[in-house]
């Protein structure tokens, strides 16, 4: 079984963006990149992500990751570090245990160089 | 086996086949990414027939009001008649009547079999291809569809409008779009809406929709403007908020408010966040002003309100 159905599937994951995003919005190290967008589309490639990560149903392609992320400039693996960071607190407040949350690091980890376009 | 209808053509769908791949087969390209109900990429809208349940999951209460559903979880189960969700066509209105609301604001009544939520928008057009954007304030029930139209002397839209288009006189309208509409799952929560402007317009409808459907939470519009005489329908909302104890009217104004006692002044994005601090529990419709919308969209986020609770129009203005 899934983490992703483990957690109880789709109606988790809305709740997972919404403590996750909210965690991006507030931490400044990677804020200025959220700024002035469409926070509800945003929300929606949130949950397609998180919806990857956790092992469900999804149609992820390094492309859309790639294309993207890549008029972000400045963007580095100090970034991708706090958003992994972050993922880690979301999954934790959900009472996700250690073990479970290192593997979708571990998954959130293999998107690095498509989202850093090299 | 059903038939579903796509425009002129008629597919059949075999047993446990969904309707993309039943459309792909006859050549119908539906937009589609993961056929797992998670991208949300092949969303259609169902105009007849049963929508199956599970095709809707995950889908926004607006957009299940909407008949919207997606096509790679949809197993047909009775014949129906689809179209894609962002298919437009237009529809004949006549214009009902028109009268100014106050100095700046004009509103414009028109007859339409147009299908609508109080909070949509649609476009007005004076030609086929010279149209503007306006958002509705009135209920289906009530049978014309009104807006609430920026009075601007050279606006080549607003002014024909106002001097060109006469009773009687025919125009065409697209489809109804938009989020910015009631739906009853939210009939507990408390709703918060506010609007710069015109921004009324859709708010309007959305809080006359919510009592005429029995709304159990508190309903709180803010309305702002730059001086109070810009305000407008304060009467018509101070009389709802006398006959209904769960309606609360807040006119907000950023200057000259010292002989008007009812009005605040403010910023309309400072008054809403001090008054309202913890956002849980509300459903959030804010319209008008781009920078006024964006700002309070995150704030009411970061407030507690969650994000499919936060709908959002900001009124872009044509440069």
């Amino acid at each position: 079984m899934s983490l992703y159905e483990k957690l109880g599937g789709d109606a988790a994951v809305d709740a997972a963006v919404d403590i996750f995003y909210r965690k991006v919005l507030l931490d400044d190290r990677i804020n200025q990149y959220f700024d002035g967008i469409d926070m509800a589309g945003q929300a929606q490639k949130q949950k397609a992500f998180l919806t990857m990560v956790l092992g469900g149903p999804n149609s992820y392609t390094g492309k859309d990751m790639r294309e993207g992320h890549k008029h972000l400039t400045g963007l580095n693996d100090t970034h991708v570090d706090a958003v992994i960071e972050l993922l880690g607190e979301t999954l934790k407040e959900l009472g996700v245990g250690d073990e479970d949350i290192s593997e979708v690091a571990a998954l959130a980890n293999s998107v690095r160089n498509d989202v850093l376009n090299r | 086996m059903t038939v579903v209808h796509y425009g002129s053509q008629a597919v059949a769908v075999a047993e446990g086949e969904t309707l993309l791949s039943a459309l792909a087969r006859a050549d119908i390209q539906v937009p589609n990414s993961c056929r797992s109900g998670v991208c949300h990429s092949c969303l259609m809208v169902a105009d007849s027939g049963a929508i199956p349940p599970r095709s809707q999951a995950g889908l926004t209460a607006q957009q299940v009001a909407r008949n919207c559903f997606l096509a790679c979880q949809c197993l047909p189960h009775e014949d129906m008649a689809v179209s894609l969700a962002d298919a437009e066509r237009r529809y004949q209105a006549v214009l009902v009547d028109k009268q100014p609301l106050n100095d700046g604001v004009l509103r414009v009544r028109l007859k339409t079999d147009m299908p609508w939520f109080a909070g949509q928008y649609t476009s007005v057009w004076k030609s086929p291809s010279e149209g503007r954007s306006f958002s509705i304030a009135s209920l289906p029930e009530e049978g014309v569809v009104e807006f609430h139209i920026r009075r601007r002397p050279d606006g080549a839209i607003s002014g024909w409008l106002e001097r060109e288009l006469h009773e009687g006189d025919s125009c065409e309208l697209s489809t109804a779009r938009g989020h910015c509409f009631y739906t009853p799952d939210c009939n507990d929560k408390t709703l918060l809406l506010a609007g710069t402007g015109t921004g009324l317009a859709p708010l309007y409808g959305v809080a006359r929709q919510a009592l005429a459907q029995g709304h159990q939470g508190d309903i709180h519009l803010y309305a702002a403007s730059g001086s109070p005489g810009q305000l407008y329908l304060t009467e018509e909302l101070g009389e709802l908020a006398q006959r209904y104890a769960n309606f609360h009217y807040h006119p907000v104004a950023k200057r000259d408010v010292e002989e008007h006692p009812h009005v605040q002044q403010g910023d309309l994005v400072d008054v809403v966040s001090r008054r309202h601090g913890n956002l849980k529990q509300y459903r959030v419709y804010l319209c008008g002003a781009p920078a006024m919308v964006r700002k309070l969209q995150k704030l009411s986020f970061l407030q507690g309100a969650a994000i499919t609770d936060i709908l959002a129009d900001a009124f872009e203005t044509p440069a």
